[in-house]
Order: structure tokens, then sequence, then C-alpha cells
């Protein structure tokens, strides 16, 4: 390579690296240097008091039930996401007719905005002027209707729902170009030698699917952990904290009451738990290539 | 172990016709190879045959059942892929045993057949592998046990060598065959490659654009070949096919190339003569039936050395006469090189002639001299 050429992509180079040194690198450190703080805003200047916000949240109350929250949130939203999204791969994968516009469908809820999703539930689980409870009492199933969002019992499933609604399409979509990926000779094999289509998928094709699950369970991972605007839309992390996860807490703490350096805290343990996920599958992926 | 019969099967992908009015009648225990250049048509017999297409037209019947609207577990065949189509997340045991264990077999059953499998192919000591950690070879022979473990009615297999180096496809060839001598299985192959086809089956169909374009023993196919297409598809190289014309004059007959005479001997002349329509006319020749001088000798022709390809134990010779191009087999001998003369007589009595509008065979040397005898 010439010395004009390693200018070149040098200079092509600058934008991104600027760009993600300022955003990913610079504010990482910055919030970790607030986390060891104790600011109220981030104008006015504030005393460094190492890892104390760090005891103060592991011996907050709120601790154990938003780690509970975030842990049943995480698993029934990443378990309902998986499964649905296999299914619904193994659906479109029957050969439907207008495939194309299904494959468009599925994929809506993840184009939407969250909040505007987040909206939309909120619609469908009021209890009063709601899609489902209306729908039940136009049916006269009104034994059915449910406090949904209302309920300190259910707000963490509406929440839940509302959530794997918006990322199975996605899921269904890695699934999909899996299923698509394994040669066409294997199901022909196995359909001449006289599985069943239940047979077929069950002990041929998924357990091929292991590609798209790593890639679909670092995506639902690291999203369950920030999961924040359709919870705030939805639950505002409530009734009474009963949907409250690590990202509302932190939000609520650094912006609506000002502990700029524990909300710092929180986002730094959120980071530390995302970083163990994503840097064994970020090194397996990377030293793949 | 069934025979097979194909009754005018016709297959269309949207405007093509890929198979057209097939009728092929295979014998029960019989190794039938399909023969034919890419996009003949061969891949999708065989398809239509294992139930993974539906054929437009005609009746595939398997023994003497009507298969053409069963599914392909209904059919008792056994397919192996050219990919061999193994399941990678599974052992060459459990891939071999695989059409067993869906069909719920007991497990000492299973074991005790997927033992004997792999004691007929060679390959007991591999059950452990993943596909991943087989060779070719292996992969090949596991793919064969995962068809010959449920002992169907038919074998089916696409281009099953192709994939193999070409060493390895050599030995695969000698064995595939004795295995289904061992089996007196129904085989039926797919192949491009005639040399395959020849050395492993019984009878050849020769396929092009979705016909059949000859049927027969190998030796058949090669010493009577139905038409130019069949003869020239057979036989490495191929057979000379030179356009000419025949006339007669002064009582002697001759064929015109280009602008050049080439005297025929009489009887075959007069036979020929008999029985053609027009005189232009396809003249063939195998470079085995050509023989090559460096010095002029009665009746031989004179040609230049266009190229001497030396094979180690003969020199493959391509000759130019005229415009037209001929390979001549010969011994390691022979002197000439590029640019200088050769002389070449024909073995008439070996000669073929073709109708040069159908392609179709008019007469050859060996028909006569078969019926003399």
């Amino acid at each position: 390579m010439d010395r004009k050429t390693k200018i070149f992509i040098f200079l092509f180079l600058l934008p991104a690296v600027v760009g993600l040194g300022l955003y990913a690198y610079y504010f990482s450190g910055w919030n970790l240097s607030i986390s060891m703080t104790n600011a109220r805003s981030l104008i006015f200047p504030a005393e460094f008091i190492g890892l104390g916000n760090y005891e103060r949240f592991l011996g907050d109350s709120v601790f154990i039930t938003v780690v509970k929250n975030t842990a049943i949130f995480t698993v029934l939203f990443m378990g309902g996401t998986l499964l649905l999204g296999l299914l619904l791969a193994i659906l479109i994968d029957q050969g439907i007719k207008g495939e194309g516009l299904y494959k468009v469908i599925i994929l809506i809820p993840m184009a939407m905005p969250m909040v505007i999703s987040g909206v939309l539930w909120s619609w469908m689980f009021s209890p009063r002027m709601g899609v489902i409870n209306s729908l039940l009492r136009v049916l006269h199933l009104d034994f059915l209707t449910q406090p949904w969002i209302t309920s300190t019992s259910q707000a963490l499933l509406c929440v839940i729902i509302a959530y794997i609604w918006v990322f199975t399409g996605f899921v269904a979509l890695l699934y999909l170009a899996n299923i698509r990926s394994l040669p066409n000779e294997q199901s022909e094999s196995a359909r001449v030698d006289g599985a069943s289509k239940f047979q077929l998928y069950w002990r041929v094709i998924i357990p091929q699917l292991r590609p798209a699950t790593v890639m679909a369970f670092a995506v639902l991972f690291l999203n369950s952990l920030v999961a924040f605007d359709l919870v705030w839309t939805l639950t505002m992390g409530g009734p009474a904290g009963s949907s409250e996860l690590l990202g509302t807490l932190m939000y609520k703490q650094t912006f609506q009451w000002n502990y700029f350096g524990y909300g710092a805290a929180i986002a730094q343990i959120m980071f530390i738990i995302s970083m163990v996920v994503m840097v064994p599958y970020l090194y397996r992926s990377i030293r793949r290539r | 172990m069934s025979k097979v019969t194909l009754n005018g099967l016709t297959k269309r992908f949207g405007k093509v016709e890929a198979v057209k009015n097939v009728t092929l009648k295979i014998r029960d225990g019989e190794f039938v190879a399909l023969l034919g250049p890419s996009g003949c048509g061969k891949t999708t017999i065989l398809r239509c045959i294992a139930g993974l297409e539906k054929p437009d037209e005609g009746d595939i019947y398997i023994g003497d059942k009507m298969v053409t609207r069963l599914s392909p577990p209904d059919r008792n065949v056994s397919m192996v892929f050219q990919s061999y189509a193994l399941y990678p997340h599974m052992t060459a045991f459990d891939n071999i045993a695989f059409p067993l264990w869906i069909r719920k077999r007991p497990r000492d059953e299973i074991r005790e057949k997927v033992k004997k499998t792999a004691e007929i192919l060679e390959i007991s000591e591999f059950l452990n592998r993943k596909p991943g950690e087989l060779s070719g070879g292996q992969c090949q022979r596991v793919a064969l046990g995962r068809a010959i473990i449920r002992n169907p009615a038919v074998f089916l297999l696409d281009e099953p060598l192709a994939n193999l180096d070409a060493k390895l496809r050599i030995s695969a060839r000698g064995e595939l065959k004795r295995l289904q001598k061992q089996l007196g299985a129904t085989m039926i192959f797919v192949t491009h490659d005639q040399v395959e086809a020849m050395t492993m089956a019984e009878r050849i169909a020769v396929m092009n654009n979705g016909v059949i374009e000859q049927f027969g023993s190998t030796d058949e196919i090669y010493q009577q070949p139905a038409n130019m297409f069949v003869s020239g598809f057979i036989g490495t190289p191929a057979m000379n096919l030179i356009k000419c014309s025949l006339v007669e004059r002064g009582g002697s007959i001759s064929l015109i190339l280009d602008t050049n005479t080439l005297p025929v001997p009489d009887s075959i002349g007069r036979a020929l003569i008999e029985k053609i329509k027009s005189s232009d006319m396809v003249f063939g020749i195998r470079p085995e039936d050509i023989s090559i001088h460096e010095k002029n000798k009665p009746n031989s022709y004179k040609t230049k050395v266009y190229v001497v390809e030396p094979l180690g134990n003969e020199k493959l010779v391509t000759v130019e006469m005229g415009n037209t191009y001929s390979k001549v087999r010969t011994r390691l001998d022979f002197k000439q090189e590029i640019g200088e003369n050769a002389w070449v007589d024909f073995d008439w009595n070996r000669a073929y002639f073709f109708d040069k509008r159908t392609g179709k065979v008019i007469m050859h040397g060996l028909n006569k001299s078969a019926n003399r005898r």
C-alpha cells in the first residue's frame, strides 16, 4: 500500500472513528467518572465518593426487586421471542403464498418507534377502554377481563408481551434465513426416507439453527438489559415498582430525582453485564472470521 | 427389488420441457445409468421416480404398482444425492440409522442393522464421527449406508461419484458395482461422465434435451450408436464426425470431404447408395479405427498433423483433412510433428454413416459384417 492510499483510507475512516470515539468511548468514560461522584447535576461541581454509589445500590431495597424483575423479563422475553420467532419462521417456510408480504408485515413492529408501540399497547391493555377488555366484554366474556397494566402482578407480563411482539418478527426472519441456508437436499433426503414434517424440523432442521439462535440471543439479551422506552410508555416501571427494570430505575434516579451519580452507577452496572455477554460473543464471531 | 417403468413421462418447468414423453423399462435388479450433458433432464427423471417432482404427464410404475401420485415415502425408494445430504449435526451412525429411527424401530434392531450396513461398506470404525470429520469417500459411503439400510425396492443415485477426487472415483466405481451385485438391487444412477456410465452400468439411457436418444447395453451404445449425438457423446475421445457427400463416378464410389475425394470400398459404397435419400451425410469413425502412417501408402489419404498429444502409452494425433480435424489414436513411435504430412486410412468395417439432417444412423460397417456372418 503506498502512502497516498494509506492517507485516503485514514481520511475515510476518520469520521467513523471520531464519532465512535466520542459517543462510545468518551461518554462511557465520562459516565464512569460521574458514577464515582455524588453529582446532582451535570453542571455543578461534585464530590468524589469512590464506589459509594455502587455500595448504596447493592444495599438499596429496590435492588432486589429490579434484579428479580430484570431476570424474569429477560428469561420470559427471550424465551417467548425465540420460540414464537422459530414457529413463525417454520410457518413461513411452508411456502405460503405472499411470503414477501408476510416478511414485511412481521418486521413492522421492529421498524416502528418503540414509543409508538408503547402507546399502541397501552391502548390494548388499558383496563377500562382497552381493546382487549372491550373485546372480551363484547363477546360477553366479562369474567375474563383483567386489570392488566394497572395490576402489580400483571404489569411486568404486559411489558414482556409487548416486547415479544416487537422482536418476534426480527427473530423469525433470522431463523428463516438460517433455515433457507440449509441445503435443500437434506429435507428432500429426509422426505424420501419417510420423515414427517415434525420429524424433519425436530430432527434435521432445528438442531442446525445454532447460528441464528446465537445471533438472536445476543440481540435479545442486550435489548432486555437496556429495555426502557416501551416500559416507560406502558407502565413507567409501576405500579409500585412491579415492572421496574434497570433501565427505568436508572432514568428515574438520574432525570426525575437528579441523582446523576447514582444513575450513572446503575448505567455502569448495565454496561458491565452487557460486556460479560457481548465480549465472548464478539470474540467468537471475530475469531471465526 | 423391483422393476421400474416410465410411461410417456413429461415434466415441464414453466415453459421449459425438461423431460419429453420418456418411456423406459428398467428390469428387476438392473444397474442402469441415465447419461447425458447437464440440463438434459436426467436428474429430473430421477427426482420424478423418487417423488420429489410431480410429472405433468405419464405414469411411473415400481414393480407392478403405479406410484405416479404417491408421496416419496410410499414409493419405497432410496436416494443418494450428489452432495450426499448428510445431516452435519449427527454422527455417521445416526445418519445411517435415520430412516429406521424415524420409523420408530426398536433400538436393538437399529444397532444391529447399522452394524451390518457399516460392515458391508467398511465404515465400522468411523461410526462415531460427524460428517465434517469424514473424507469425501467416507461421506459417500455413509450416504450409501443410509440408502441401503432400509432395503428399498429401488436405489436412485444422483451423480454419486461426482464429488470424489479422480483417483477415488475410479475405485468407488468398482465398489459401487460390486455393491449393486451383492445387494441384487435395482439401481438407477445419473451421470454426465460417459466413462462412469460405461464402466458401471449394465444398460445406459443416453439423454439429450429431455429425450432418451438411445437405451441399450454398453456394447450397443458404443458399437451401434443410434445417432450422431450418441456417437459423439460416447468414447474418449469421441467419434470423429465429418461432413461429406457421396458420389459415384465411373463405377467407383467416393466420399467428398470439402475438396478432397476419399474412395470407399465397393461393398460399403453399394450398400450405402441403396439406403440413402440424399447424398449429403456425416461420416463417423472412432480415433482407434484410423491408422496413421509417416509415408504414403496405397489407398491412404494425405493429411497434415495439427497437434500431437502423447498419453504415455499411446499418442493422440489430430490431423487436418481439408477444413476438418480428426483425432487418431496411434502407437507411441509415431514420429511426425506438428505441420508435417501424415497419411491415414480407415477401417471401413468400423465406419458409421449418419443422415446429415436427422442425425440418425444410416448404416455402419459392423452391421454389414454382422450380417455377413
